[in-house]
This record gives C-alpha cells, structure tokens and sequence, in this order.
C-alpha cells in the first residue's frame, strides 16, 4: 500500500462521527486554555488526560493531540492582544504581536498568526508522513545502545536548550530521572524510595506530578495579579485582512519559520519554545531594516508562529517512532497510549496502522477546524480573555484536584498534587525550569532499562556504545551539545572578565 | 580565574540539590548495587545522587544567570492555595466529592483580599453542578457526590 492508500484510509477513520466529534472538542478546549493565560497546554493535557481512560484509543489520542496543537494557536492570541503569552513557545509573539495590536493593527496579527500556524503545521505534518514510516523502519534494528544514546541527546538538550540556565536544566533532568526510580524497580522487584507509603509502590502518579509542577505554580504566579488592559477594540472581518505588502513581507518567513520549527521539532528534548527564539533570531538577522523588529513587524510574528506549530506537529515523528517522547507534553500523549494499551515505539506504525494514519489525517482536519475557529470565530476568543481571574483560578484548582482524584480514586495522589506544587513553585522562584524535571521522570525508567540492557549484552563494555554507528552519532550530537554550552559559557565569561578585569 | 562569591539564591538551591543528591545515595546504597555487567536496583539512583552533588556544587560557584525567577506570592495566596488542595484531599474521601468542591473553592478565594461572598457562593454551585452532572453522571466516573 502506498502513502496515498493509507492517507485515504485514515481520513475515512477519522472523518467518522467519534474522532471528528472529539477533534473539534480537543482543537476547541486548547486554543481555550491557549488563550487563557495561566493554564498551558501542560496542565491542561495532564487535565484531560484521566478523561481519555473510557474513550477508544484513536479518540483519545486524535483529541490530546488536537488539544496541543489548538493550544498553540490560542496561545498566540492572549500574546498579541494582552501581551501574556498564553503559553511557554507563544512569548517571542508578544515582542511584535502587541505593538501591532496598539497600533490597532490586532486583526491583521490574528489573521496572520493563524495562517502562518497552518503553513508551519502542514509542513510539519507532510514530513511526518514521509519519514515516519521510514524511521521506524529504521528503529526496528535499534538496541539498547542506540536508545539509551538518543534519550540521553533528549534529556541534554532539553536541559541546555530551554530558556534560562543549563546547569540549572540539568539538575532538574537529574531530579526528574531520581523521581523516577521511585516504586518498584523493574528487575529485581525492589521498592525504592517509597518512604513506607504503598502508594507509592507504582510509582509517582504522572498526572500529580504535572499538574503539582504546571498548574498550581501557575496559578500561584498569577492569583492577586491586576489583569492589563485588552487591546481590542473592534476586531471586525475587514480589520482581519492583512495588506497586499504585509502579505508578501510574511510569506518567506512562513517558509523558513516551517524548517526551523521542524528541525527542532524532530530532535528530541528541545521543542516550540527554543524554535520560536531561533526563527525570531533568524528574522531579524535577514531582515533589510532591523529596527523595525519589536515595534509590530509582520515578520516577527509570521516565522515564530510558523515555527512554533511545525516543531509541535514534528515532535510527534520521535515520539510516534521510536517511542520517546521530544518534550514533557509529549511525554503526557505518549502515557495516554500507554494506558489504552499500545506500546508506543517503531512497531505502531506497522501494527497500529489504522490508528497511526487516523492521527495523521486528524491533524490536516484539526488544522483546518483551527483556522475555522480562531478567524471568524477570534470575538468569541477575545470575550474569553475578559473573564476574571477570580473565577477563573477556584475553576482550576477543582479541575486539578477532581481530575487527579479520578484517577485512582485516590486522595494520597491529590496530597502529592500539593507536595509538586510546593517543589515546582520553589524551583520557579529560585530559577529552575520544572519541564525538564517531567521529562526526565518520563524517560527514566526507559534510561535505566535501556542501560542496564546494555551492559548486561555488552558484558560491561562502555566501549559498545561508540562502535554502533548510530548510537555513536547520538552520542557525538550530545558531546557536541554539551561542548558549545561551554563554549558560550567560556566566552560570556571571557567578555565580562575582560570588561571588568579586577573581578 | 576568580570565583563569585555565591548569593543566598545560589546556596538556596545548591543546598537543596546536595540534600536531594545525598539521599539519593544513601537510600540507593542501601539496595543492591551490583556490578557494571549486571547493574542491581541501587547503582543507577547512586550514580544520580553523585551527579546531583557535583551540580549542586556547580549552582553554587556559577555566575548569576539571566534566568527569570517567578515573583514571590503573597504568604495568605500560596497558604489559601495549598491549603485548598489539602482541604479536599481531607474532605473528599470522608464526605464526598461535593462537599469537597465547596471546601476547595472556599478555601481558594481566601487567597485574595477583596472577599466576595456571592461570587464565591456562585463558583462552588456552579462547580458541584459540573461535578455532579459531568463527572459523576456524564462520564460515569466512580466515586460518590455525598458520602456521610
């Protein structure tokens, strides 16, 4: 059977009533919480996901997805009309999406913003469709070197590509992987660090850990806080439409925007927040006057947007493939799998192909519902934005604690909501990103598996890891990742030593 | 090369990743840590905890960053907030999911100064709404509205 077969096959699937029904619901409920500042596509996935337990798996997955992705759309438009990025990826579009939307030019923002999050995504998604089921061929002659290399790259570059400081990233993926031991180990059966609690013999319930880290730092940083002003007045169908100039000024940064956000998108550990940074870089650096960047350049919004959503519908190839997840929010769809009882990895597409290419399709119709939903539908978005948060934040919490409760019916789990949400709120105000702990507890138990496997086949030869080709390409990617941090570390230092030598 | 003299920020966190690290070794020496060729369940949290004190050490003499730390909530918010969570994890197994919604979303809206009662009385009924008709009868989840 050929792509185009499979295609077919899977918009049949998922034009059926079920997955569209729960398309639409998933697009929906994220440009939502996109647009709601102060609940990221994080907390809302970790949210829903206890939900998805009674649905058939293509349901669920085609609605967490639609959910991720239609969060990144809404996320754009709290950025551009409040200059609050609803999420972590959507802040680069605040630097030129709010000038414009003081300029009265919002419309034409919005309008672009959705455009180009199309473009990006059905780039992303055409790649998919062309590599994925050639990877995963590929991974099927994979051993435990070539994953333990590849999760290893994951957890360095999600360390020392977010925002803020690598060590601090990298002590976060070494809490997360020690968090992540916790329970029974897998071998010998031993409990580990349970304290005594039975609980905890299964391990850290995910979704506590998510929502504690996500959702309740949160809303802690937002509770007490005045709302700004919405810059919105009279967004009509005319005042959408950009320029014929704004047109053809957006259009290449589109394309570009797409590639980047796709090549960060397929590597693991880094994901839309870097890749929307990079494109902006990018822009700026190409553009003929530079200065017009941060004061409402089309530009400046068109690429990081396009980015953004190509590198969040890329990250499914690694995940979909290979079974390891590019960031924490993947991490959450690929646990949904796990609990519908398909074990993700370079055996889905061969032996799941139905659900595989039904989420394929799912996501050229969520990208078309999205458009639907965030052009003519933006009045509706921007009404949203002018609930308080007063009501908002109670709202919340009870999503938070009902949903962590219905998990296991379990109120130890929703004490533990309260343990992370303490942990997670010390870490943002001392400077540690939390989503680099989640994906180290994910990839953990995967790490330790995989290197225990690896010396047990290899007799303890650490050498293995480097004769196997591809392991040893991971591996190299990793050092060279680890290497330019110090470089840019030695230089900064080098700079600041020369400026002020008696430091 | 000189190094910086750490800030209460930087000993803050160091600390608290030495401690995190040095637990991490001591529980995980305590479980079998067996050989490289056949790893027991102790060596991986052991090499862990060892990589989490030389980080730790590493956040202490590293140069401040750019990173931007979360501004600080007041103690009443982060107290009612908390405090919320726990109220209903108190209160839910004991006298159900309604009576907790209440207690949650009472607790909740302490944490502000202005305090609206009719709003608040409004969220909770309006949440035990969605809780029971969603929840309970919509997607048929397990547990129970009143429980006494």
């Amino acid at each position: 059977m050929d792509v185009f077969a499979n295609l077919a096959q899977g918009f049949s699937t998922a034009l059926a009533p079920m997955p569209l029904l729960f398309c639409l619901l998933g697009v929906t409920l994220g440009t939502l919480v996109g647009v709601l500042p102060g609940l990221g596509s994080m907390a809302a996935l970790s949210l829903l996901l206890p939900f998805t337990f009674h649905l058939d798996p293509t349901s669920a997955l085609v609605m967490l997805a639609g959910m991720y992705y239609g969060a990144q759309y809404g996320g754009s438009t709290a950025s551009i009309l409040l200059n609050l990025p609803g999420t972590a990826a959507a802040a680069v579009t605040c630097l030129d999406g709010y000038p414009m939307s003081r300029a009265g030019r919002s419309g034409v923002a919005l309008f672009i913003t959705s455009i180009a999050s199309f473009v990006g995504g059905v780039f992303a998604i055409c790649l998919l469709i062309a590599f994925a089921p050639f990877l995963a061929g590929v991974a099927l002659s994979f051993g435990p070197w070539e994953y333990f290399s590849i999760i290893l790259l994951g957890l360095v570059s999600a360390s020392t590509l977010a925002a803020g400081s690598p060590v601090k990233g990298a002590a976060a993926v070494a809490l997360g992987l020690l968090l992540g031991c916790v329970g029974a180990d897998i071998e010998s059966g031993t409990l580990r660090f349970t304290l005594g609690f039975t609980e905890l013999f299964d391990g850290v319930n995910m979704i506590a850990l998510a929502m504690g880290l996500f959702g309740i730092s949160e809303i802690l940083g937002n509770v007490g806080n005045q709302p700004p002003r919405l810059e919105a007045r009279g967004i009509t169908w005319n005042s959408l439409l950009p320029t014929r100039k704004e047109w053809r000024q957006s259009l290449s940064p589109m394309g570009r925007g797409s590639v980047i956000g796709a090549l960060f998108g397929i590597l693991p550990g880094a994901g839309g927040a870097i890749a929307t940074l990079v494109s902006y870089g990018v822009e700026k650096r190409v553009a003929k006057d530079p200065s017009r960047f941060g004061k409402g350049a089309v530009e400046g919004i068109a690429s990081p947007e396009a980015a953004n959503n190509s590198s969040v519908q890329a990250a499914f190839i690694p995940t979909l493939t290979l079974g390891i997840p590019g960031d924490a929010t993947m991490a959450i769809i690929l646990s949904a799998l796990l609990i519908q009882g398909i074990i993700p990895g370079p055996q889905l597409v061969g032996e799941h192909p139905d659900l595989f290419w039904a989420l394929v399709a799912s996501f050229f119709i969520g990208n078309l519902l999205l458009i639907v939903l965030n052009i003519p539908l933006i009045g509706v978005w921007v009404r949203i934005l002018s609930i308080p948060y007063t009501v908002l934040y109670p709202s919340i919490l009870f999503f938070i604690c009902i949903g962590v409760y219905s998990v296991n019916n379990s109120a130890f789990d929703v004490m533990l909501v309260g343990v992370f949400g303490a942990l997670g709120y010390a870490m943002s105000l001392y400077g540690f990103p939390a989503a680099p702990l989640l994906l180290g507890f994910i990839l953990g138990p995967l790490v330790e598996e995989h290197l225990r496997r690896a010396f047990l086949i290899g007799d303890g030869d650490p050498l293995v890891f480097f004769q196997r080709p591809i392991s040893a390409t991971f591996l190299g990617l990793t050092l060279a990742l680890v290497a330019f941090g110090l470089l840019v570390k030695w230089r900064r230092w080098a700079v600041r030593a020369r400026r002020d030598p008696v430091d | 090369m000189t190094l910086r003299r750490p800030d209460r920020s930087a000993i803050v966190g160091a600390a608290a990743l030495a401690v995190f690290g040095a637990y991490g070794i001591w529980q995980g020496s305590q479980y079998h840590v067996g050989q490289l060729t056949r790893m027991g369940p102790g060596m991986f949290p052991v090499g862990l905890g060892l990589l989490l004190l030389v980080l730790a050490l590493v956040v202490l003499f590293d140069k401040p960053g750019e990173e931007a730390s979360a501004r600080r909530s007041s103690p009443r918010a982060v107290g009612c907030i908390f405090g919320s969570i726990v109220a209903f994890g108190l209160v839910v197994e004991r006298f159900g999911v309604v009576p907790a919604t209440v207690v949650l979303v009472v607790v909740a809206s302490l944490a502000e100064r202005r305090l609206r009662p009719l709003t608040t009385a409004a969220i909770a009924l309006g949440l035990s709404a969605v809780a029971v008709l969603l929840f309970i009868e919509g997607l048929g989840l397990p547990m129970q509205a009143f429980d006494w």
